[in-house]
Order: structure tokens, then C-alpha cells, then sequence
């Protein structure tokens, strides 16, 4: 049986965050996840935003999005992770939202201190944003937003707590848990470890995790559904004026991804379990008819709808909470979990009371990507639509990624215009050839996602 | 005029790369669908025209960003700058699921057909039973090529090809919409507005033109879809005649698919993608298509509104 100082159940945004700052100190460190690769959870599939606005200010996620906000950019610069920053407008179209307009600024400028909040005119919205719709009569224009390459972060936090003594285990699933006087014993699908403090930070299946210690909560899971278009039509996340906020959520926007491709929603509605991760024809009119109204612009072709699960616990707010002295779980990671979690982190960590004894850690190297500088770089392009060269592909085979799926999170290739039509079998090709395997053995995900024969 | 760039070395950019002297530029193999497609139009092979047009001289690399004056590629020797007309020849895309209206969850085995024609041609097989939406000239080649059981359906997007012809080659056809995709590895099954269809590979068949550095001037599938080799070599023709004669530019206001939309009056014609007995109406002349695909004359002026009347049964 292993023997560690902290092991984490989880490889989410969470997770890794806990890994990555745990990394930096003289620990054993054991990170246990079901899935086949990091991020392949609740963190796979939402918008990689970083937030401002959270609704209601007094609750703890709205509190942990604004200390984990700069918090989560600097990161990014230290891992080499791509980012772009920005800001919201959140737009009256009608008249009684136009009067109440000073009055959201009054409240947001109060309670945002650290954020540049503006109030914005139709002439400055027309003349910054010409997308905009003619319906469009005024907006509060919040600072401090970024977007995010989602997986270069989920990634770039797993190969630096890697590269800097933390253990993986994918595919690996929990089974029980003992707490003892003096350790916790983990009981897994593998195998058994022991730990002087487990952390349970297993996103959408934290509560089942939590009922192996007797906790007793039950999540509902909430499903969101994201639209992705060829092209953006905006500088800024464009998100309508709500003046009765659903704690549940933030509403959506159009937004934008850190490559510059549109991306619409989410909406919210409860998923039918938590491997719900389908897309039907009504969240599609469902969003096209919120946004399309903020814009007079043609979205461009749409790629892709996809669908994330976010567990939404019944005081519609993040838990931590312990379970004896070496148990602590992450309760309800919903949104804003991503802008959080650096705050979160930080939260469990110091509840540990671990003593931390520093160390030297190495820096991760940068993912480079020619599409971030093509007249500066070289290679042979395997991906016309996001310009992924066979260097990446195969970069991303060597840092770790034995699926099509995590590759092409790693790299952007098959995820553009044609959607893999002119790279898919190239990029099969290439990744077997740095895996030495046959192209038969790849597979989408794992657990026989067969591609082809 | 400058030297023509031509992105995209299919059949398209090769033939017209040769009537205009032009430069091709290419990031993989010169032939593009046709180089593997052995499956006739008319009697006409794409593979042959291929061979007869190989000779162009090609420049590898991906094109990445275009204006007026030339063309960025990228390449194993690192990036530079072409001078020249840029002329685009990157032909289809495959619509998307969201487009195409089909939802669920994705598992493995939706294939754009681009990808699974590259997939099959190097050997590989994509699946046992195989559901593909779309019927053209450019499915019916890969049906033909599969060691499996295929069933069409029907889709949209056909000109040239009737369900007779593949039925004849031994393939179902349901004419039916695909609305879900069910399966949690690989696809099981496919939920259709006519019924469930048990599968384990799903080709998304249904084409449009693509323009990815948003050039003005287009030729080949990047421009309309052409189900027909031989006249995406006419189409070649006509554009390079008018880039080359100098004559004034005849706009043509269209609904049905036409090629070129701006042609020189000195050559006065398109081609107008319409099946076989299609009425048109050009100016105040009306039509009947004799032939899928037909080349039609243009009356002159500066614009032309050409519209669809009906089909001759």
C-alpha cells in the first residue's frame, strides 16, 4: 500500500489547482481521477471565462470568483497559458431597463471594488461595437473579464504538479474510504493508499464521494449548452441586462474564445443524470433566440453545440466543509468554479494546517503554437483551420495524451470550420507514429471509442 | 497582371492553374478528392483529369492569411510571403451537425466524408454499418469504395445523382432528416424524422462551398458544389478567360448555384448548377437545362437575374 501526505480525488480545475500550489512544497502527492485524462469532468465543457459579476455578492462563490479572478491570470502568465482579457457589457434594450440602468451601476460599482465598472452610451456602443443591435440603448461595461484557453490551463496545471512530484492516477476509480486516528485509506478500483489528508474534489461526483464518510447531500445536475461559431462579433462578452437574476445562474452571453471564435450560451436547465452530456434542437433555438436579439450580425456558420454538467448543490453555493480532522470535500464547484478555484485552493490548503515546507519547482514549458505566430513560425501544418502543425500534434502525444480527444484539446486540430474533414487521418497517423502503435488503437476517448478498423 | 496564386491543388486549382500559368499552393497532396476518385461522371473519370493536369508547379505550404497584393503560407521551411493574384481553390466542407440540425450526445464514429474518403483510401475501416446523409457524386464514391453494409440518407444537397443510381449499386436509400445520434463509446444508432437506423458509423455528406481566407475570387467546389469533374475543369476555363481577357465584368443575380457570378463579356456564360430538364429564366429568355450542370450564354449587359421556373418531368 502507498503511503502519502495529501491525495486529492479529482483532476478538475479544482483539483488540479489544489495540485499545482500543493506542488510547490516538500509533500507526497497522489491525484486520483475516473477519467482518462485531466479536465475530462465538470471542467471539460464550459465557457473558460474569468469572472467579475456573480450574483448574490454576500455568497461564498461570488466572493472566491473576485479573489480567485487576478488570481487565475497570473497563473496563466506562469504557466504559459494563453489568455486574452476583456469586458462586459451588459446591455438594456428596453426603456425600464435603461432607468435602472445608474442604479445596477450604483449597486455593481459598491460591490465590484478592484473592477473598472463604466456606464456606456449608445453612441459609444454603436461606435466600439458595431455588431451591436439598433435595440441596444444603453450598457454597464464591467472590467477585469478574461477568456481562457480552457484545456492549455487544465493541462499546463497537470504537467507542472507532474514535473514537480505529484502522482497521477487516471482511469482509476474510488471505491470506499476508511478514516482512521492517524490516516484516511483510500479503497479504489486499483488498488489501496493511505494519506494523512484526502481532499475531495471530484466536481459532479463529490457527493457521492462524500456519502462514502457519511455526508449526507445530494447534487442536481445542472446541464448547459454552449454554441460555438467559425467567427466572433464582438471585442467584449455581450450579456443581456437582468434586473431579476436567477441565483442559479448568470445567463449566458456571447462570448468569445481565446482563438477568436464566437461562442453563445449557456443556458440552464436540469440534466436527466450526470452522464447527460446531450444537445437537443430546442437549447439551440433556445440560445439563438436570447442572443441573436443583442446583435445585428451575421454569427457566422455554427461548429459545434456542446453540453457541460455542473453540480448544483441546494443552497445554490460552493460547500467546503470537513469530514473528521483529515477529510475535506469541495461541495457544488458550479459556476463561477473556474474563476474561483485558485481562492478555493487557497481555502483548503490553509484548513489542512499541513506544515508547508518549500521546495524548488521546475517551470513548465510553454505549449508553442504556430497559429499564435505563423510568420514567425515553421512546420509542416497538419491543421489548415487552426493551423496545428505536426510538431504539435506530436507534442501533445509526449506530454501526455494517448486519445484523439485529448489531442485535439491540446492542440485546436479537428476542432475548426471543417470540423477534422482535411486532418483527422493525419492526425491519427501522426499521433500512432509518435505513440508506435497501430492507427487502429487509437481511440476517441477510451473505454472502446473505436475509430476506425 | 501579376503571377496567379491559386490555393488549393485539387482538380479545380490544377486546371485552372494551367489555363492561367498560375502557381499552386498546396500544404498536402497535389489531386485533392479527385486524385483517388475512380468513380465516373458521364463517362468521365476525376482521377484521369487529374493526371492530365499534374504538370502545374506547386509551392508547399498552408495559406493562412491573404490580401490583395499575395498570400502567407507556412511550411516545414518556415513562413513567407507570395506575391500575386490569389485566387481560391480549397473546395467543400461537409455542413456541421448543428447546422444539419442533428443533436444528442457524440460518440465515436461521425466522420465529415472528406475525412472518411482520406481514411478508407490509406485502408482503413470505418465501420460495419454505415449510414451516410448526403447522396452526390462525391458519397457515392466512397460508398463505393466500403466493405460494409451503406445506407444513404437521402439529404438535401444531390444534382446529379437519383436514388436509382445507388440503389443500382446495391445501397439502401431512406429519404429521411437525421435528428439524433445515440451511442455512449461508438455510435449505435441514429434517430431519423422516419424512424431508428442501427449503425456504427455516420458520414456527414451534405456539402457547401469553403472559403477559408475569404478570397473574392473562388473557383471549384470552393465556389459551388460540382458533382461533375469535367465541368469543374469548364468552370476553371471560363474564370480564367475572363481574368485573362480584360472585357467588362457581367454581374449575375442568381438563387440556383451558378459559377462564375462575375464573368468577362467577352466570354458571356456560366454554368448553373441545375439537374437535367431544369426551366430557367435568363433576362427574358427562358431555358431547359439539357444537361445537368448546363453552360449557359448571357445575354448583354452589366447584370443578369437568372431564376429557377421548375423542373420538366
Amino acid at each position: 500500500m502507498r503511503r502519502y501526505d495529501v491525495i486529492i480525488i479529482g483532476a478538475g480545475i479544482t483539483g488540479l489547482m489544489i495540485s499545482y500550489k500543493l506542488s510547490h512544497y516538500k509533500l507526497r502527492i497522489l491525484t486520483i481521477d475516473k477519467n482518462p485524462e485531466p479536465g475530462w469532468g465538470v471542467s471539460r465543457a464550459h465557457a473558460a471565462i474569468v469572472h467579475v459579476v456573480q450574483l448574490p455578492f454576500k455568497s461564498l462563490k461570488s466572493k472566491l470568483a473576485r479573489l480567485g479572478n487576478p488570481e487565475l491570470i497570473k497563473i496563466c502568465e506562469e504557466l504559459g497559458v494563453r489568455y486574452k482579457r476583456t469586458s462586459t457589457l451588459i446591455l438594456a434594450t428596453e426603456l425600464h431597463q435603461l432607468l435602472s440602468l445608474p442604479f445596477v451601476y450604483l449597486y455593481l460599482k459598491v460591490n465590484l471594488r478592484g473592477f473598472d465598472v463604466k456606464l456606456r452610451g449608445r453612441g459609444y456602443l454603436m461606435r466600439e461595437e458595431p455588431n451591436l443591435s439598433k435595440r441596444v440603448l444603453g450598457a454597464i461595461e464591467v472590467n477585469g473579464y478574461a477568456v481562457v484557453d480552457n484545456f492549455d490551463l487544465l493541462y499546463g496545471l497537470y504537467e507542472f504538479s507532474k514535473m514537480n512530484g505529484v502522482d497521477f492516477s487516471f482511469n482509476e476509480r474510488v471505491l470506499g474510504i476508511e478514516m482512521r486516528d492517524r490516516e484516511v485509506r483510500v479503497l479504489t478500483d486499483k488498488g489501496e493508499y493511505e494519506a494523512s489528508y484526502l481532499i475531495n474534489a471530484a466536481g459532479l461526483w463529490a457527493d457521492e464521494i462524500a456519502k462514502m464518510t457519511g455526508e449526507d447531500i445530494e447534487f442536481e445536475p445542472g446541464k448547459g449548452i454552449l454554441v460555438i461559431f467559425d467567427k466572433s462579433v464582438s471585442k467584449r462578452l455581450l450579456a443581456p441586462l437582468y434586473l431579476k437574476p436567477d441565483p442559479k445562474t448568470k445567463g449566458g452571453a456571447i462570448m468569445f474564445t481565446h482563438d477568436g471564435r464566437g461562442l453563445w450560451g449557456p443556458n440552464l436547465r436540469m440534466a436527466s443524470g450526470k452522464e447527460d452530456i446531450s444537445v437537443d434542437g430546442q437549447d439551440i433555438e433556445m440560445i439563438m433566440g436570447k442572443f441573436s436579439k443583442l446583435i445585428d450580425a451575421d454569427p457566422g456558420i455554427p461548429l459545434k453545440a456542446y453540453a457541460g454538467i455542473r453540480p448544483i448543490p441546494p443552497q445554490n453555493d460552493f460547500i467546503v466543509k470537513r469530514s473528521g480532522e483529515r477529510m475535506i470535500h469541495i461541495l457544488g464547484t458550479e459556476s463561477p468554479g473556474f474563476t474561483a478555484s485558485p481562492a478555493l485552493a487557497n481555502i483548503v490548503i490553509g484548513m489542512l494546517g499541513i506544515r508547508l515546507e518549500e521546495k524548488e519547482v521546475r517551470k513548465r514549458e510553454k505549449f508553442r503554437r504556430a497559429r499564435d505566430d505563423p510568420k514567425n513560425s515553421k512546420g509542416r501544418v497538419i491543421c489548415l483551420c487552426n493551423l496545428v502543425t505536426e510538431e504539435e500534434i506530436r507534442e501533445a502525444v509526449r506530454r501526455g495524451s494517448r486519445t484523439l480527444q485529448g489531442v485535439t484539446f491540446r492542440t485546436g486540430a479537428c476542432m475548426g470550420t471543417c470540423q477534422g474533414s482535411r486532418c483527422l487521418a493525419d492526425v491519427l497517423e501522426v499521433m500512432a507514429s509518435e505513440m508506435g502503435v497501430d492507427v487502429r488503437e487509437i481511440q476517441l476517448r477510451g473505454d472502446g471509442s473505436w475509430i476506425v478498423s | 497582371m501579376d503571377r496567379f496564386l491559386i490555393v488549393g491543388a485539387g482538380l479545380s486549382g490544377l486546371s485552372l492553374a494551367k489555363f492561367l500559368n498560375g502557381v499552386l499552393i498546396e500544404k498536402g497532396r497535389v489531386g485533392g478528392f479527385f486524385l483517388n476518385d475512380d468513380y465516373p461522371v458521364g463517362g468521365v473519370r476525376g482521377s484521369r483529369l487529374v493526371e492530365e493536369f499534374r504538370e502545374a508547379s506547386v509551392v508547399r505550404g498552408a495559406a493562412f492569411e491573404a490580401s490583395e497584393e499575395g498570400v502567407y503560407i507556412l511550411s516545414e521551411e518556415g513562413s513567407k510571403f507570395i506575391k500575386g493574384f490569389v485566387i481560391g481553390a480549397n473546395g467543400f466542407r461537409e455542413k456541421t451537425a448543428v447546422e444539419l440540425g442533428i443533436f444528442g450526445f457524440r460518440p465515436s464514429g461521425i466522420f465529415p466524408l472528406y475525412s472518411a474518403w482520406e481514411l478508407v483510401n490509406r485502408g482503413y475501416g470505418i465501420g460495419e454499418r454505415v449510414v451516410i446523409y448526403g447522396l452526390n457524386h462525391y458519397s457515392l464514391s466512397l460508398a463505393s469504395k466500403l466493405r460494409a453494409s451503406v445506407t444513404f440518407v437521402r439529404g438535401s444537397g444531390s444534382l446529379v445523382h437519383s436514388e436509382g443510381e445507388a440503389m443500382d449499386m446495391g445501397f439502401d436509400v431512406v429519404g429521411a432528416k437525421v435528428k439524433w445520434v445515440e451511442g455512449k463509446a461508438r455510435l449505435e444508432r441514429l434517430r431519423t424524422d422516419e424512424g431508428e437506423l442501427r449503425t456504427d458509423a455516420l458520414i456527414l455528406a451534405e456539402l457547401s462551398p469553403w472559403n477559408p481566407l475569404n478570397l473574392e475570387y473562388r473557383v471549384g467546389n470552393s465556389a459551388m458544389i460540382f458533382e461533375d469533374p469535367s465541368k469543374i475543369v469548364e468552370g476553371a476555363k471560363i474564370l480564367s478567360e475572363s481574368l485573362l481577357s480584360g472585357g467588362k465584368w457581367v454581374e449575375v443575380i442568381s438563387e440556383a448555384p451558378c459559377f462564375p457570378r462575375k464573368v468577362s463579356s467577352e466570354v458571356g456564360k456560366v454554368i448553373v448548377g441545375v439537374r437535367e430538364g431544369t426551366r430557367l429564366r435568363l433576362g427574358d429568355r427562358e431555358i431547359v437545362a439539357e444537361e445537368p450542370y448546363p453552360v449557359v450564354e448571357l445575354p448583354v449587359c452589366d447584370r443578369v437575374r437568372l431564376e429557377v421556373m421548375g423542373c420538366m418531368e
